[in-house]
């Protein structure tokens, strides 16, 4: 068969059982196999052994169950709690302090943890019912929650920066590096729209009435002493990653004891604790190696059918450019994360993209953070987008997802204005790793 | 139709229970690697056997764990239309994709199972200075997906019992 009318059938049969409900993993690995049996016969099952034995023996994927863990720690340690309660101590009483400081912790949360869903959760349940008793904008609160949540897989450590990595032999190190500016430009431009907005229209985010002096004092020192347990993690893990120290898997450990140290430190670390949190890591991680492994046999059955070759051909032919490849294929990219997981199209998409991209002469970890800056407009575009559906579960019940899809404008406008940044500018990204690993 | 209901409750409590068993690994592998960690950068004499091990009870977890999410139906899918339907227009969708699934994962049981069988017999071990046999983790792939498949085949019955009488199972 054809790989370009093998190519469509394929996303048409995937879509089709996605449409049906039926679990992505299973999905992606049983239409690969039976686009196999169909074309190829039988032999194509060979590919099942090395790609499953892969799958679950990697080095770099080890570090994937670590991070996961140390954020099912943190997410019960007390840590968010506190660090929300630090900045009503510390910016409540400017305009709009408490949205802006949902930013600044989710960033701090999101160089933690490497994935979306956690950020939103704690700043959704611990942020918002306070933010909206101040009397605090609902759409302002609800989009700086998701704003701020959605950042947890640029700025690093990041599970879908580490798949990038493993999939396309480059270095994990440098594309945490590539996602700190990105990241920090992106938290910056958040805060200066809700300082302006809240400056412009008090009643957005009015400002909290002043406290005791005495009393002030005391929370300023329990303020800073959360928000230095929590720079003190980040120093460690990231630390130690960017200047080249240890392994992120090295790192990830440190991070999963440093997590317990301060669950331990906030007298919240006992056994319900280290259980829920066992449990909750293993449950991710079994989704994690079950869609990597159906992403995987997929994505290498289609490699192997040469749908490197057509895409390479395709592009060529349709003369578009080395600019107008790279924005076609973030189209597509988008288009998928309208309604996929961020890790099935990093699985997918990177080891077929990313070569096009080099040959193009462009470099692959600015490629990379691309793709991550894509995936982080795509998850919150409405309707579907599913960190979406991630903020409704959190929020107080009298939100609806109406108030959600109206709240997300302004954030996502931000979001494509650093994603265009980034690419007309590509030292953005890659400077910092070029500084840090040359 | 007791006995099948029994059958049914013992496949859940299996899945259940090696589920709750690897989730104790997750720390444990926190705590091989962060022994590592410090023998290597503060008493300089790395571990050989750290990272093996690691990589061991992630495998085992992910692998084993998969039957304990699809008993409690927690692996990700799409659910624009899905969750919209009525519980009986779920099961019919269910028992139709249900083939696909014993496909690809009865390919997994199937396949894995030759080279795991290989692994014991030749006592083949891995590439690290350790080299610990792997023949145990080439065979806890298949037995993972077998688990997977009966618990995949215990969800299938209740969702065509469902179809079919538009009653649960057990009630």
């Amino acid at each position: 068969m054809d790989i370009g009318l093998l190519t469509i059938l394929l996303f048409l049969a995937v879509l089709l059982l996605f449409a049906m409900g039926a679990p992505v993993a299973f999905s992606l690995g049983g239409v690969a196999m039976l686009f196999g049996l169909l074309t190829w016969g039988p032999g194509s099952f060979n590919i099942i052994p090395p790609t499953v034995m892969n799958s679950t023996s990697s080095f770099l994927l080890l570090a994937v169950p670590l991070f996961i863990f140390m954020g099912q720690i943190l997410l019960r340690s007390g840590l968010g709690e506190a660090m929300f309660h630090a900045v009503h101590v510390l910016a409540g009483r400017i305009r709009g302090g408490l949205a802006i400081g949902v930013i600044i912790v989710c960033s701090l949360m999101g160089a933690m943890v490497g994935i979306i869903g956690a950020g939103i959760m704690t700043a959704g349940s611990v942020a918002i019912p306070p933010m909206l008793s101040k009397g605090y904008d609902k759409h302002l609160t609800l989009g700086s929650v998701m704003a701020g949540g959605g950042m947890g897989i640029l700025i690093p450590p990041s599970i879908p920066m580490i798949i990038f990595a493993s999939v396309t032999n480059t270095s994990i190190g440098r594309m945490f590096a590539g996602g700190v500016f990105p990241g920090l430009i992106m938290a910056g431009m958040f805060i200066i729209y809700i300082g302006v907005r809240c400056f412009i229209q008090p009643d957005m985010g009015p400002a909290l009435p002043r406290t005791e002096n005495t009393k002030r004092k005391r929370e300023i020192l329990i303020a800073a002493r959360d928000g230095g347990l929590a720079f003190l993690l980040i120093l460690f893990v990231l630390g130690s990653i960017l200047c080249g120290a240890a392994t992120p898997t090295e790192a990830a450990a440190i991070g999963g004891v440093g997590a317990i140290l301060i669950a331990m430190l906030y007298r919240s670390f006992n056994w319900q604790v280290l259980k829920e949190s066992s449990i909750g890591a293993m449950k991710l991680t079994a989704i994690f190696v079950w869609i990597v492994i159906g992403a995987t046999v997929f994505s290498n059955f289609h490699m192997l059918m040469g749908a490197g070759r057509l895409l390479t051909n395709l592009t060529a032919e349709m003369g578009l450019g080395p600019w107008g490849v790279i924005i076609m294929m973030q189209i597509s990219m988008l288009v998928m994360g309208f309604i996929m997981d961020e890790l099935i199209i990093v699985l997918i998409c990177a080891p077929l993209y990313t070569p096009i991209a080099i040959s193009y002469g462009f470099d692959p970890i600015w490629f990379g953070i691309l793709m991550i800056l894509n995936m982080e407009i795509a998850i919150q575009t409405p309707p579907y987008g599913f960190a979406l559906f991630f903020l409704k579960g959190v929020a107080p019940p009298e939100i609806t997802m109406m108030d959600i899809y109206k709240s997300i404008g302004p954030f996502l406008t931000i979001k494509f204005i650093v994603l265009i940044l980034c690419m007309v500018f590509p030292e953005i990204i890659t400077w910092l790793p070029n500084r840090l690993f040359n | 139709m007791q006995g099948l209901k029994f059958f049914l409750r013992v496949i859940d409590s299996l899945s259940n229970r090696i589920g709750m068993a690897v989730s104790v690994f997750m720390p444990i592998m926190v705590a091989v690697l962060f022994i590592e960690v410090v023998s290597r950068y503060i008493f300089n004499s790395p571990t050989q056997w750290a990272f093996d091990t690691a990589i061991f009870l992630f495998g085992y977890t992910g692998i084993l764990g998969g039957a304990y999410m699809l008993q409690r139906k927690e692996h990700i899918n799409v659910d624009l239309i899905y969750s919209r339907l009525s519980q009986r227009g779920k099961a019919v969708l269910d028992v139709i994709s249900g083939f696909l699934f014993f496909f690809f994962i009865s390919l997994i049981v199937i396949y894995c199972w030759g080279p795991a069988i290989e692994a014991i017999t030749l006592a083949e071990t891995t590439s690290t200075d350790w080299g610990p046999p792997i023949g145990h983790f080439k065979l806890m792939i298949p037995i993972g997906a077998s688990l997977l498949l009966l618990q995949g085949l215990a969800n299938w019955i209740r969702s065509l019992y469902r179809v079919i009488t538009d009653r649960e199972l057990e009630d």
